[in-house]
């Protein structure tokens, strides 16, 4: 009945694919409509063509809820094709109301037929002022499986949408897509959506070839890496969960002439956009990315994605191979397995989702027995990590428990119970699906089988692709890594700085620093062998071996070097401590002897500073080391480079203040902090 | 809070919703659609979707300059679905929303050109089912005056009467934190939204005690309004069984606020006035035999009470014997507590569902039944 728009789009020959044409009709007698269909199957042609229709119409603008800015810009460019005119609004783009309200009233006039927004913006006041002006004829939530508790990535502000789609009158059409909804999902997705039309179809995806790998280490993932990159044709992905590895990884490939780059939460959007275009047009090989890319990206030819560490759940694994072989027949999907790294990681994310309830009962009171409070005022009260606090805030803002306005909260009349069952129960629900993931990696069956029976999928069918499948017939992939190979890695490790970034601010003032630090440099993390060996020797020898010594000195001769600095012109400064008065210096006169450079021990400690651990917060822990820190003989340094040494660095707030100090006390120095571990992350 | 079709319509088109830049439906104009619309037995629901031509028809009770205002303000905010964020923010924060189907008999006792669409409020609003005064006065109370609102006020708390009051400095702050101070409630009707009131932490505790109830047909963050100042007084009077006038002046060229309220209840007699004090309104009210002193509560209430006391010793006598035959057919005290509070709450929980399965109809009865005030013919505003 709509093959005619669907041909002005996709030419004379289009047909549609099975459901597209029933959910458009639906959606187009306003009803609501649940759309479960497989990667790239193409949902958001249903939207994009109901849009179309409705506009023809006069009717009003599609608003799609969309979870990743990637994927919202991939989007606005297809909708070009359509003859759609499509906006976004997100905190990076138009920052300013104004700018906002620009694109409201373009929507408004007709200028503008879709709109994307983050459900975080749902949760800003101003703005949902603005889109109160917007006048919607179909809403929609793609990857619809974020408004279910039970459907993986819990994000916490898909749970005010559950609530606007009980409000909103029933003239606006609701469609909800998803390809990654099992049977309690479309059920949990289904009731919140209310009485609504389910679409679904099987999940199977032709195109993919899986191959799970198991490689227990770095060096022999990187080695794979390495190896197989060039023998996989086109463009691809490679998932790597944290922004350190993407960044090392790019790195390393790079090294070994692969057009490779890191894609993640700490790169600017500007840098971001020009990321994706050189992927779409195929100008580099592979995107090393965290889940900032992934649900949703539609790009035809993908031909591998390479999962560098196990995600989190079936879900989420299913969706990210999901963005390869969407229009070529052929795609290599590689899982490499294994090691302790990755369990680490993945625990982590995973029971660090919910903050604790005595701190949530701690803010709760706080601002029960208060009327409005500003944030500031509660990291200066409350003990409690500022990162944490934000996450407190927000879940109680996102239950309605407390209130904002402006940088003000405040409690709200809502009566509040304790929703640590409620976070057990999905805490619980992710260490199940995460132990389902392990157990894929090692299935016997089918690969694709397996994705598939897990989101339940009717239609499960073994797939002749997978490395399962074809057994010994598997050949896409050279799994043999050897030891000149894996050697190559190690020698690229130590060769790997790991960067101890400067602070620019004082979180007290929130002024500019009066010092800042060069770049720094630590020996390792804190989970790597060297960071365990380092904190054994605190900690049960108080006194660092020759190993720690030798490994430093070594590094830290190449540091300096790439700097332009000459190592034996430096001078070493330890950072104090009361708790273990020689460790450190002890460490530093040692460093360097074996450097050959000049050594000072200037700065001291008054009694009794609080152990840094026990500080939550920045405000608190700038403000104790500040209290604590100071020059105790005034030997002249001025015109120096001084290299400032610890043993862990974590806030950076010892190194930051220190810094500061001498600065502030000598004319013309550089500063450059090291230390043995960097432990920021790893509690 | 769930809400349905028609209560969604309801909000989406009277709800003042200043953020989408459209007017909202006047009340006189609400009450000609819900009139027009129920006697061709359609719901407010259908205005979600009607056009303008149908719409134009349907309106049968209405004057054509009304039927074209009105037209225009559907018109305008029909594709305006998305503002119910408001609402929906409204509720996620605990408030309430009283549409006209669940305002309890006191608040009916306004005519029907004064009953807003719905109410917003903070609170239990059970409140609204027990015996209320209100109390108003000037803003420049005397001390004494203040002094003896205080004690009434108190004495209030200990006759379980609600006290009823506008929010406002002076004599009703005076009497409405005298009273919660001593356990008892009260209803308050501020002539500012209600967001601010909630924001501090003492009306949240005597919300969360069930103490007090904030009522407002005014937006949430409403600034302070002289206009919605005078037309909130007769949401005291009206509701109360007893107004107690602590202190007024005499509208002249400029109006008193208290004055404007005792004099709008003396001509729709919603509720007798006591006074105090010796201001020169209340001198005024007691010359022309409108008000009289306050005296006490029993005096208030004397037809009321010797009832209820009848029909709660009634209940008592029956429970004790119920109590009695239980002990007598064995039941130990554990049991028998249990089986109370299991039996009465499964009473409850039915009730509940009950409501809410009538709810839709309730409410086209509700807003039907608005002919009654009406008295069958519509006025022009
Ligand atoms: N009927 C059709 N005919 C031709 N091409 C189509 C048709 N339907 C969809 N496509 C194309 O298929 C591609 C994938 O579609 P789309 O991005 O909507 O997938 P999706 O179902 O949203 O997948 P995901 O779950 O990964 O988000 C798009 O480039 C789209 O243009
Ligand atoms: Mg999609
Ligand atoms: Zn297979």
């Amino acid at each position: 009945m709509y093959i005619q728009s669907l041909q002005e789009v996709f030419g004379p020959e289009a047909t549609f694919r099975e459901g597209q044409n029933e959910a458009i009709k639906r959606l187009l007698h306003k009803k609501r409509v649940l759309v479960v269909q497989k990667t790239g199957w193409g949902k958001s042609l249903v939207y994009f063509l109901t849009t179309k229709i409705l506009r023809d119409k006069g009717e009003g603008v599609t608003l799609i809820i969309s979870p990743l800015l990637a994927l919202t810009r991939n989007q606005i460019d297809s909708t070009r094709k359509y003859g759609l005119v499509a906006d976004c609004i997100n905190s990076q783009i138009n920052k300013t109301l104004p700018e906002k309200k620009e694109v409201i009233e373009r929507c408004n006039h007709g200028e503008c037929d879709v709109l994307f927004v983050t459900p975080e913006q749902l949760q800003n006041d101003n703005f949902k002022d603005l889109l109160s002006q917007l006048r919607v004829g179909l809403f929609v939530v793609d990857e619809a499986h974020c408004i279910s508790d039970w459907g993986h990535d819990f994000r916490p502000d898909y749970r005010r949408i559950h609530q606007l789609l009980k409000i909103l009158p029933k003239n606006i059409a609701v469609l909800a897509t998803t390809a990654t909804a099992n049977e309690r999902v479309i059920e949990d997705v289904t009731k919140q959506l209310g009485d609504c039309e389910v679409i679904r179809g099987d999940l199977q995806r032709e195109s993919l070839y899986l191959h799970n790998l198991y490689l227990p280490n770095a060096e022999q993932k990187y080695a794979w890496i390495a190896k197989n990159i060039n023998r996989l044709q086109g463009s691809g992905i490679i998932y790597a969960t944290t922004i350190r590895e993407c960044e090392r990884l790019a790195i390393w490939l790079r090294q070994n002439a692969i057009d490779a780059r890191a894609y993640h939460g700490r790169i600017n959007e500007e840098d971001k956009i020009e990321l994706e275009n050189q992927l779409t047009n195929n100008q580099i090989k592979v995107l090393v990315s965290t889940i900032a890319l992934g649900m949703g990206y539609d790009k035809e030819d993908i031909s591998f994605v390479i999962h560098y560490y196990t995600p989190k759940s079936v879900v989420e694994h299913y969706q990210q191979i999901g963005r390869a072989g969407r229009g070529i027949d052929q795609a290599v999907c590689v899982l490499l397995y294994g090691g302790e790294d990755e369990n680490r990681i993945n625990k982590h994310f995973i029971y660090d989702s919910f903050p604790k309830q005595v701190q949530i009962d701690q803010v709760l009171n706080y601002l029960s027995q208060n009327d409005e409070v500003k944030i500031a005022t509660l990291e200066q009260v409350m003990n409690i990590k500022s990162k944490t606090l934000k996450q407190i805030l927000k879940l109680l803002l996102i239950d309605g428990f407390v209130g904002k306005n402006g940088s003000s909260y405040f409690r709200t009349l809502k009566h509040y119970y304790s929703q640590q069952k409620y976070y057990d129960s999905i805490i619980n629900l992710k260490v199940q699906e995460y132990n389902e993931l392990l157990e894929f990696q090692r299935t016997k069956d089918c690969q694709m089988a397996y994705l598939t029976k897990a989101l339940d999928d009717p239609n499960t069918r073994p797939c002749m692709k997978c490395s399962t499948c074809l057994g010994e017939a598997w050949d896409l992939t050279d799994d043999y890594v050897s030891h000149d190979e894996i050697n190559r890695v190690a020698k690229f490790f130590a060769e790997n700085y790991i960067i101890i970034e400067p602070r620019k601010k004082s979180m007290m003032t929130n002024k500019n620093l009066n010092f800042i630090y060069e770049e720094g440099l630590a020996l390792s993390f804190y989970h790597e062998q060297l960071g365990q060996e380092a904190r054994r020797c605190k900690y049960e020898m108080n006194q660092f071996s020759d190993l720690v010594v030798s490994a430093s000195a070594d590094k830290l001769r190449r540091f300096i070097r790439d700097k332009g600095l000459k190592i034996s012109e430096m001078i070493i400064i330890p950072i104090p401590s009361n708790r273990r008065p020689e460790l450190v210096p002890q460490f530093a006169k040692r460093l360097a002897n074996r450097l050959q450079c000049n050594y000072v021990n200037n700065l001291a400690k008054k009694p009794n500073e609080p152990e840094q651990k026990s500080l939550q917060n920045n405000s608190f822990q700038e403000q104790s080391i500040r209290k604590h820190l100071y020059i105790k003989d005034r030997v002249n340094l001025d015109n120096q480079n001084i290299l400032l040494v610890d043993d862990f660095v974590d806030s950076k707030w010892t190194f930051t203040v220190a810094a500061e100090l001498l600065g502030e006390m000598y004319n013309d120095i550089t500063i450059t902090p090291f230390a043995l571990s960097d432990t920021s992350g790893s509690d | 809070m769930q809400f349905t079709n028609n209560e969604i319509a309801t909000y989406l088109y009277c709800a003042q919703l200043t953020q989408t830049r459209t007017t909202p439906l006047t009340i006189l104009e609400w009450n000609v659609i819900v009139k027009s619309l129920s006697q061709q037995k359609l719901e407010p629901e259908v205005l979600l979707t009607i056009n303008s031509t149908e719409l134009s028809n349907t309106l049968i009770h209405a004057t054509n300059a009304q039927k074209t205002r009105i037209v225009e303000k559907i018109k305008a905010r029909q594709k305006l679905g998305l503002s119910m964020l408001e609402l929906e923010e409204i509720v996620h924060q605990g408030f309430g929303i009283m549409f006209r189907s669940k305002m309890p008999p006191r608040l009916k006792k306004l005519t029907h050109k004064h009953i807003p669409a719905f109410f917003y409020y903070a609170g239990d609003p059970s409140i609204l089912s027990h015996r209320a005064m209100g109390v108003v006065g000037a803003r420049s109370a005397t001390e004494t005056e203040l002094i003896q609102t205080t004690d009434i006020a108190n004495e209030a708390a200990s006759h379980g009467v609600v006290i009823i009051s506008g929010g406002a400095k002076g004599v009703d702050t005076t009497a409405v934190e005298a009273t919660l101070q001593n356990g008892g409630k009260a209803i308050v009707f501020p002539a500012d939204g209600l967001m601010k009131w909630v924001k501090k932490s003492n009306i949240r505790f005597y919300i969360s005690n069930g103490q007090l109830l904030l009522m407002s047909a005014q937006r949430l963050d409403a600034p302070f309004s002289g206009y919605y100042a005078m037309q909130r007084n007769k949401f005291i009077h009206a509701p109360s069984d007893a107004v107690l006038v602590a202190s007024s002046k005499i509208s002249t060229k400029k109006k008193s606020g208290t004055w404007e309220g005792v004099a709008e209840n003396i001509k729709y007699q919603w509720s007798p006035l006591y006074v105090i004090g010796n201001s020169e309104g209340v001198e005024q009210l007691k010359a022309h035999g409108n008000a009289e002193q306050f005296s006490s509560f029993d005096k208030i209430f004397t037809h009321t009470e010797p009832k209820r006391k009848r029909e709660r010793k009634e209940i008592d006598e029956r429970i004790v014997s119920l109590i009695k035959l239980a002990i007598a057919k064995g039941l130990d005290r554990e049991t028998l507590e249990e089986k109370f509070v299991d039996v009465s709450s499964k009473y409850f929980e039915n009730q509940k569902q009950n409501e809410q399965e009538t709810s839709q109809n309730l409410l086209v009865h509700e807003q039907l039944s608005m002919e009654e005030y009406m008295g069958g013919k519509v006025e022009e505003s």
